[in-house]
């Protein structure tokens, strides 16, 4: 090794605690790159495997009975039919040992071992659950039960039988059930006949030859098929488009992923600028040994050569620390969203690219961001750089700074000298509150949108004024139901919110129900008796009016509605529902915001049970209980049930108000956690960036602290000079912070109401100010705590004969 | 036009080089601005060093002792003025060739000695050899240390500079000075941080690489040190006050 090479490794080897620093950024940075890239490779390969390798519906086609078996022939015979199969599906409740409810989807299929469309993968055993269910993996806990145990169900005719859990099943095509609050459960024809309550196997699920096909093409196919069987006599009942190749929660994950890949760019940034911030403050403390080199015949090139390798193995070093962290990082957060969205995660391999990505972002990143610094410390003269003390104000913008903080007339000397080194080096100073800004913006950005989401789940609950939602087994008359209500313990108010599904018409196409999910929720349309003078929701109108007693054919739409299925309707307009078989038309009177509710389109009761049979009879009830709150509202549900089945109103359904929270909290909590995951982040980078432009300031003046010491200054001054530097940089970060996270806010937040399909309103987020304003100030005196002890320490001599 | 002027270039190279002048200022000014004022260094100084000359540079406190030091070894660029080293010209040369010319023609040392923290006193040698690839690679350690035995502190050769006394780290700044066997010797003040003993070693030592052949410019304050010189050019507001040169040429 040559003497220029011995000199960098000795460098290394004197300062490791500033080379440490520079690692120790580049890995924190590049670590949450690989993290990420490694979470969307993965994510972006196995969500559509996972949900894919079940052989999704292209469509799912309901008839009115059983679908015979030469139906299924003649349609598996089709040339644009890969595979198609028969299934049923019904509701039933599961009864918790403390008596409160659970929704139940049962799927029933004739056998498992036959099922291949919407297949699902055994978990736990083979999938023969003999005289037992089988429970989606994510339902297990919520039954409170283990394989083997009993569940109690009450079954769709209302009666009450125990059924054994199997084993369990992972259903990819399903949302995880703590987040929808239903319990899946998995059953063949056998043992429901077993139970006594044979299940319709009356759909046909098919999957198109080219699953890829765009919706339209299906479309077409599903019509070619309802038009044939409805030649053949067969009642069409419904068919079901699911979005093609989509997983329920696809646009969860979009949002997740586009959050990610932005956050992380803008971490790279950062981590870029930290670099470069880190590196500057390296070589402004090597000026005058590179004056040295260049005296004794080192040539500028030479110099920059020796300073980009250094630069270079810092970036291979930070490269194999950060690749093996961020691919167990990765891995973990990929484990994280799986969980949260149901996904089986088949292999967590990384593909080349994601390497290489590393390598070049590691490595080639910090050569090119120190790249001008290390031209301009090597390009100075001999005479500039020996004479360079570190007090240089050359600069017009240090002019005019210094000028400013001389008109504030300071009396405090330590303070007059912190604010005066503050700006003494701007294009630092830049960098560094430039860092610490970014950070601070993405800190206060991601609180932004976490307080956004947060909003839409209160603003839900405020809205929802009721706290059980009944679903009766039979319409009820409301005289009967009236009657009853006045005896109902604990009520405070009941109003009938009956509901059915719906669809969409376009252009005389009654036969396509909507782009709806396996499970039946996601993508469907409620079509929902309301009361005009409501005490149960809170409606905030966007445009229009809600609903008067006198209206017939009026109808309000929804949020998600009219993101989803009415994007083209505005108050006044049209619109073609499919209802029970028939097709009416009504005209939207207003649009109406309604919190993280599937899409739903209200009429009055009249015009409802006008439309499905039900006329002057209620078959879903909203209550409001007098005592509020938790345990409250569980008991209140077991005592309404049981005074409504005392009454002969059997119950089909309750779903309390707790248990619609955490249904529409679980839809945003993941949103919630990585926002929260990228705040602790960027503040983590930020810091990293203020501890080491804070050491190397005070390393660059320790000569002047000398100075400074020798004309009898204390050392608490010197202390609270560094002090004070520390929090006069960290202070003038926070106005760009600011200026920067309202853009920033805007900007995620837009991306991420689009791809959630949820509008969201931004505002700025006292919390994150704050709780940024306080770690900053309290991270900038912790880091300037070491460098002033330090340099505080020094004797005159020390210090003035610094290199 | 332009082939007289190179004529006369070559001419007076070769001039330079069978007189035995190694250096020459002619009409070298240096003007700095700082806060809006000009502040003239050296004003239209023009002077001759002979090979071998042992000559100290005096003056008061910002007579333009450094700048003039400054200048002749391309540390510094003049704002009018030629400067001549080896018949070359230092004033047009660029940065980079600067860097290489300094390898090869002029040591520098200076008053705080400079050596670099992190490598040994044998290190630091031998770092212009590696710069300049001067000598081969496995010549350079037993050079360095043979500059080091001359030099009289052998036995600090694999020491850190900080682990020596101030005489000490001055003349293993005057080895490294010394490494790549330039002709001119240029030291900025090198007794200014040693005691007066130390000093007269060091003179001693930079007078008797005169002797050697090598040509030694010196600034210094000191008048004892006079002996040590066979010439002393002692500056004034930036211009050549005295030379002794002059009046042993205007006496002959």
């Amino acid at each position: 090794m040559t003497t220029r090479w011995r000199k960098l490794v000795r460098d290394v080897q004197d300062a490791p605690g500033r080379l440490v620093m520079i690692v120790a950024a580049l890995a924190v940075s590049l670590t949450a790159v690989v993290a990420m890239l490694a979470t969307f490779t993965v994510l972006r390969r196995e969500v559509p495997r996972s949900y894919l390798a079940s052989n999704p519906a292209s469509a799912r086609i309901g008839l009115a009975g059983d679908i015979p078996d030469d139906v299924l022939r003649a349609v598996r015979a089709r040339p644009d039919v890969a595979m198609a199969d028969v299934a049923g599906r019904a509701s039933a409740q599961l009864v918790l040992g403390d008596g409160e409810t659970l929704p139940v989807l049962l799927f029933v299929v004739p056998a498992f071992s036959a099922n291949r469309v919407d297949a699902v993968h055994a978990e736990s055993t083979s999938v023969s659950p003999g005289d037992g269910v089988l429970i989606e993996r994510s339902a297990l806990a919520l039954t409170r039960a283990t394989i083997g145990d009993s569940l109690l169900l009450i079954l769709p005719t209302g009666g009450r039988r125990r059924v054994r859990i199997a084993g369990t099943v992972h259903d990819p095509g399903v949302a995880p059930a703590w987040q929808e609050q239903v319990i899946y459960a998995y059953a063949t024809q056998s043992t429901m006949q077993g139970l006594g309550e044979p299940v319709a196997l009356n759909q046909l699920k098919l999957v198109a030859r080219d699953s890829t096909a765009p919706s339209a093409l299906i479309d077409a196919m599903v019509h070619d098929i309802t038009d044939a069987l409805a030649s053949q006599g067969h009642a069409i009942r419904e068919a079901q488009v699911p979005p093609v190749r989509q997983h329920p929660h696809q646009p969860q994950m979009n949002a997740i992923i586009a959050m990610l890949l932005m956050f992380s760019l803008l971490g790279m940034v950062l981590g870029t600028v930290l670099t470069a911030t880190v590196i500057s403050g390296m070589l402004a403390q090597q000026v005058r040994q590179m004056a040295i080199m260049k005296a004794v015949g080192a040539r500028s090139t030479q110099l920059r050569t020796m300073y980009l390798a250094l630069v270079g193995t810092l970036g291979v070093v930070a490269v194999g620390i950060a690749l093996p962290l961020g691919i167990v990082a990765g891995r973990g957060l990929v484990m994280v969203v799986a969980k949260l969205l149901n996904l089986r995660i088949e292999s967590l391999a990384l593909p080349w690219w994601v390497f290489a990505s590393t390598l070049l972002l590691g490595i080639v990143t910090p050569m090119l961001a120190t790249l001008l610094p290390v031209h301009r410390a090597t390009r100075r003269t001999v005479r500039e750089a020996i004479d360079d003390h570190g007090a240089r104000t050359t600069s017009s913008n240090a002019d005019w700074m210094s000028t400013l903080l001389v008109r504030l007339h300071i009396r405090d000397i330590a303070t007059t000298l912190a604010a005066r080194n503050a700006v003494r080096r701007p294009g630092r100073l830049v960098m560094t509150a430039g860092l610490l800004a970014g950070a601070g913006a993405m800190f206060i950005a991601s609180f932004d949108l976490k307080a956004a989401w947060e909003e839409k789940v209160s603003s839900a609950a405020r809205d929802r004024m009721y706290d059980l939602e009944i679903h009766l087994r039979e319409a009820v008359a409301d005289s009967v139901l009236a009657r009853v209500s006045a005896s109902l313990p604990g009520v405070d108010a009941i109003e009938n919110w009956s509901a059915t599904g719906a669809v969409r018409v376009i252009g005389g196409d009654t036969s396509i129900i909507g782009r709806v999910h396996a499970d039946g929720g996601h993508g469907a349309l409620t079509f929902r008796a309301a009361v005009p003078v409501t005490r149960l929701i809170a409606h905030r109108m966007t445009a229009g009016r809600w609903l008067q007693a006198g209206d017939t054919n009026a109808v309000v739409i929804n949020s998600m509605a009219t993101e989803l299925i009415f994007p083209d309707v505005t108050v006044g307009a049209r619109i073609t529902l499919r209802v029970n078989d028939s097709a009416r038309t009504f005209v939207v009177v207003g649009l109406m915001a309604e919190s993280l509710t599937q899409s739903t389109a209200y009429v009055t009761a009249a015009t409802f049970g006008a439309h499905t049979g039900m006329s002057s009879r209620t078959s879903t009830i909203r209550v409001r209980l007098r005592s509020r709150g938790r345990e409250a509202v569980a008991t209140g549900a077991r005592r309404v049930t049981q005074a409504l089945e005392t009454s002969a109103i059997p119950v089909r359904r309750v779903v309390t108000s707790t248990r619609m929270a955490a249904a529409q909290g679980g839809h945003v909590y993941i949103l919630i956690a990585a926002l929260a995951l990228i705040a602790v982040a960027m503040a983590i980078v930020g810091l990293i960036g203020l501890t080491s432009a804070l050491g190397i300031s005070v390393l660059e003046r320790t000569r002047e602290f000398g100075v400074m010491r020798a004309i009898g200054a204390s050392r608490a001054i010197i202390v609270r000079s560094v002090l004070v530097e520390g929090l006069c940089i960290a202070l003038l970060s926070l106005v760009p912070a600011l200026i920067v996270s309202r853009a920033l806010s805007r900007v995620v937040g837009g991306v991420l109401a689009s791809v959630a399909q949820q509008d969201l309103v931004l505002s700025l987020s006292v919390s994150g100010v704050v709780t940024w304003s306080v770690t900053l100030c309290m991270a900038a005196a912790a880091v300037s705590a070491l460098p002033a002890s330090r340099a505080a320490g020094l004797t005159v001599r020390e210090a003035i004969t610094s290199t | 036009m332009l082939d007289l002027q190179t004529h006369d270039k070559e001419i007076h190279v070769a001039e330079q080089v069978t007189t035995g002048r190694l250096v020459e200022c002619r009409g070298v000014s240096r003007v700095y601005e700082a806060g809006g004022e000009r502040f003239h260094a050296l004003r239209a100084v023009s002077l001759e060093i002979a090979r071998s000359e042992c000559v100290a540079v005096m003056g008061r406190s910002g007579s333009g002792k450094t700048t003039l030091i400054n200048l002749l070894t391309g540390i510094d660029s003049p704002t009018a003025g030629e400067i001549l080293v080896q018949g070359r010209a230092v004033h047009g040369m660029t940065q980079e060739e600067l860097a290489v010319w300094r390898g090869s023609t002029v040591g520098v040392v200076f008053q705080f000695f400079q050596l670099l923290p992190t490598l040994s006193v044998v290190e630091n040698v031998m770092l212009p050899m590696d710069f300049c690839d001067a000598f081969p690679r496995a010549m350079r350690h037993g050079r360095a240390m043979a500059l080091l035995e001359r030099l009289g502190i052998p036995e600090q050769a694999h020491k850190r500079p900080a682990d020596l006394s101030g005489g000490q780290q001055q003349r293993a700044a005057i080895a490294r000075a010394l490494a790549n066997d330039p002709p001119l010797l240029v030291a900025d003040e090198p007794t200014g941080n040693l005691d007066s003993s130390t000093a007269h070693a060091v003179m001693g030592l930079l007078a008797s690489l005169a002797v050697d052949g090598k040509t030694v410019l010196t600034v210094t304050h000191d008048r004892e040190m006079d002996r040590y010189f066979t010439r002393t050019v002692a500056l004034q507001d930036g211009g050549v006050f005295s030379d002794t040169a002059a009046v042993t040429a205007l006496a002959s």
